[in-house]
């Protein structure tokens, strides 16, 4: 008996002395950012050669899984040094409220703003919460860039010469064009549906075109139903691509990697992409000739409005012992040799400025059209995800020709009354 | 054998780490569980307690009443019904174990009054709400769980039965088929999923090229997109996937039945047939309930194949209930999403109660 007491006395000391080994002092940074990894390691290989201070980035992938481990991570208040975090606004500032995330506006206003006017204004934006926000936070900056994205058209500039064509502006031509390509025997448009938010996204962008800022607002706010005509107007879109059979086959369930190598592959004429796609169409096809376009006008009334901000965004644990030491990291991470590095390493737009030089041919393409940039991020208002959701599946229905634009927007309507009766 | 307290906690002190785990890594979360559902928000900042409003939302309100009803009364009359023996008859087991139990029945009596009081401050609503079905999707989301285990139980066990009737007989080389039709269900979901996929997708076609050189042109159906084939895609994709473990379960139970049964059934003129019917199954009842129950169970709580399959489309038309869950989940619904879960968890535990209870009464006849 006492042995066995011995026994198990003694494997709860190891047990305790093992959790009780004195760690190595270092920044601990998870990410979800796959094709990033190895640049990433390289980098902090730097920073460790130059500073004394040892950085590991831990990737979790895919992003999903990675949303699962901060969300369980904060639950057991064991978040790392510094963190991405995904989603919608009201998401990051659940995080901010929740204690967890460090304000770095003192940080970024330090030396008259010295690190602060690195950066492309949009991609602070992203993550500024201004005075009075909806969320309840307060206001400041809380995460850092470090890469910009851009959500617009792609069109196969070579395919486009061949039909006889130019760069669509107007619905109509686009239409006539897709259906153009469709007789030669390519696909008209294809896009990763399947992951449907790239819907809402589009909806989004024609919703700025067809009703205007304000009327898409007061949409989010209640005060204008989702079966006022100009929705309607908005989801029937979908069905003249159903009707105009241009649609890449089963589009409703592909997924954005497979459209990205349906496009490289020169499958489709048009396609709707981010900036991420750019390594993919460069490793499929090294030859494919593409230009980026905003998403044809389908009125004069109100402009359109693609999504972009930052890619990927850093934050720095309020709770981390080396607080200090992660926003001296982020500040180096942002400074021009690191962000040129990570534009070769990883074909993404900077997030800071002066590295136009830099960018390669198919990047630059990205950078047009900024201008005409929103995101959910910088509404007052986002929608519930539950009609985003409802939009989302309207829309797939439409497209598999089991509904029509007027009962989806019933639907959808049906949606929002019922979140905004709290449920 | 009574022990004295000083033995009790010497004993106790020995099942003390399994318990520390499964409290931890059970008991806490399982509460948890219940405790989100009764609360609004992501779970990481303030969370909004809303009582019952998750459940009203998923039940509606009549369903609200139903299921506070029966649990509230099981909560309180099973532990009134174990104290009430105690009192009557000469109290069981140890000291330790009965003052735990009288702890855990106390607070199950609470639990269940509050239950009932929730239920009785509902019931009001039933009369005032005009919609009996709030969330209809969550329902048509477990009708989906529902037909792919519809098809489980019949297509996949069907197979997997008369699989494992014919290995049975040749029993020389039973150890290789067990090996082949174990081999998918050991491999990921996902793995099968991106294979399938990748045979059904319209473009480039695998299976629509393959039929047309066979000259079935009619056959080809978009099998993936179309809302009509979708579901039944995803679920005969689960069956191939999962008749292995039935198989292997069901090989091992016929190879428990004593052969001489069935020499003697021969000697007496049984044919095959009668020999299925009066040995192979009331013998192999027991073995079959639980293929049935793990069925169930794993079916029900299918998740990866439809992620990577569909993504839960077209039109959500393979968005099943543990999909939604994780989608509520992913939109930091943590309250509601426990909920669903909650819900999905009681359906899932009383079938299998019924089905237990059923095979047993079988076995009786």
């Amino acid at each position: 008996m006492k042995k066995t007491f011995y026994f198990l006395g003694v494997t709860f000391l190891l047990f305790f002395l093992n959790g009780c080994q004195k760690k190595e002092k270092g920044l601990v940074i998870w990410h979800w950012m796959a094709d990033r990894q190895e640049a990433f390691e390289k980098l902090a290989e730097q920073y460790q050669k130059k500073k004394g201070l040892k950085v590991r980035f831990e990737l979790f992938f895919p992003p999903e899984v990675y949303s699962q481990k901060i969300q369980a991570a904060a639950a057991a208040q064991d978040l790392p040094d510094i963190f991405g975090i995904l989603g919608e606004k009201k998401i990051f500032a659940s995080f901010i409220k929740g204690g967890y995330i460090e304000n770095l506006s003192p940080y970024l206003e330090e030396n008259n703003q010295e690190w602060k006017r690195r950066f492309i204004k949009i991609g602070l934006d992203f993550n500024t919460f201004e005075k009075d926000n909806p969320y309840g936070v307060k206001e400041g900056i809380y995460a850092i860039p470090i890469d910009l994205m851009s959500i617009q058209f792609l069109e196969n500039k070579r395919l486009l010469k061949e039909i006889g064509e130019e760069s669509p502006q107007h619905w109509e031509d686009f239409i006539r064009i897709a259906k153009k390509a469709k007789e030669k025997g390519k696909w008209g448009f294809v896009c990763g549906w399947g992951e449907s938010w790239f819907i809402y996204c589009l909806v989004t962008n024609y919703a700025f075109n067809i009703m205007g800022k304000e009327k898409f607002f007061a949409t989010l706010k209640g005060e204008v139903p989702y079966t006022d005509p100009d929705w309607i107007k908005i989801f029937a879109l979908f069905k003249e691509l159903r009707k105009a059979e241009v649609l890449f086959p089963g589009i409703v369930t592909l997924n954005n990697k497979e459209a990205e190598q349906f496009f490289a592959q020169e499958k489709a004429l048009f396609s709707f992409n981010g900036s991420w796609g750019i390594n993919t169409y460069y490793q499929i096809n090294k030859k494919l000739e593409y230009d980026t376009t905003l998403p044809p006008r389908v009125s004069d009334k109100f402009p359109l409005r693609i999504w972009a901000g930052a890619g990927s965004s850093f934050v720095v644990n309020k709770n981390s012992p080396l607080k200090k030491e992660a926003i001296e990291f982020l500040k180096w991470l942002t400074q021009r040799n690191q962000q040129v590095f990570l534009i070769h390493y990883t074909h993404n737009l900077p997030s800071i400025k002066g590295c136009e030089d830099k960018l390669e041919e198919n990047l630059v393409k990205f950078l047009k059209n900024m201008e005409n940039a929103t995101h959910p991020r910088l509404w007052p208002i986002n929608e519930n995800p539950r009609v985003v959701e409802a939009i989302n599946t309207g829309i797939q229905k439409i497209l598999v020709g089991e509904a029509e634009p007027d009962k989806v927007a019933q639907e959808v309507e049906k949606a929002k009354k019922l979140t905004l009766g709290g449920r | 054998m009574h022990y004295t307290l000083r033995e009790e906690i010497k004993n106790f002190s020995f099942v003390l780490p399994a318990l520390v785990i499964f409290f931890f890594f059970y008991i806490l979360p399982f509460f948890y569980t219940f405790l989100l559902a009764l609360h609004q928000g992501s779970g990481l900042s303030s969370l909004k307690f809303v009582g019952l409003e998750n459940f009203r939302r998923l039940l509606s309100p009549a369903g609200v009443v139903i299921l506070s009803g029966i649990v509230g009364s099981i909560l309180v009359v099973v532990p009134l019904l174990r104290f009430w023996k105690e009192r009557k008859f000469v109290p069981q087991g140890s000291r330790v174990k009965r003052t735990i139990l009288r702890i855990i029945g106390i607070g199950s009596i609470g639990i269940g009054g509050v239950c009932i009081f929730y239920g009785f401050r509902e019931f009001s609503e039933i009369f005032s709400s005009s919609a009996w079905i709030i969330d209809r999707e969550w329902w048509t989301s477990v009708g989906r769980s529902f037909y792919i285990t519809l098809w489980a139980l019949t297509f996949q066990n069907f197979l997997a039965f008369a699989l494992a009737l014919c290995v049975d007989r040749a029993i020389r080389t039973g150890q290789i088929y067990r090996a082949i039709f174990f081999l998918l269900p050991v491999l990921s979901e996902i793995i099968i999923g991106l294979l399938v996929r990748s045979l059904l997708l319209p473009y480039p076609g695998v299976l629509v090229h393959f039929l047309e050189r066979l000259g079935l042109k009619s056959w080809i159906r978009d099998w993936l997109n179309d809302p009509h084939y979708a579901l039944t895609t995803l679920a005969i994709t689960h069956c191939w996937r999962g008749f292995g473990w039935g198989f292997v379960i069901l090989l091992a139970g016929l190879q428990t039945i004593p052969q001489t049964l069935y020499e003697a059934a021969r000697i007496d003129g049984a044919n095959g047939w009668q020999r299925f019917t009066k040995i192979t199954l009331p013998l192999m009842l027991p073995v079959i309930v639980l293929v049935i129950i793990l069925t169930i169970l794993g079916t029900v709580q299918v998740i990866g194949l439809p992620m990577v399959l569909t993504r839960g489309g077209p039109a959500g038309r393979t968005t099943v209930s543990v999909l939604r869950i994780y989608n509520e989940l992913k939109n930091y619904h943590a309250g509601y999403a426990s909920s669903e879960g909650i819900i999905l968890g009681i359906i899932l535990v009383t079938l299998s109660f019924a089905l237990l209870k059923i095979s047993n009464k079988l076995k009786k006849i």
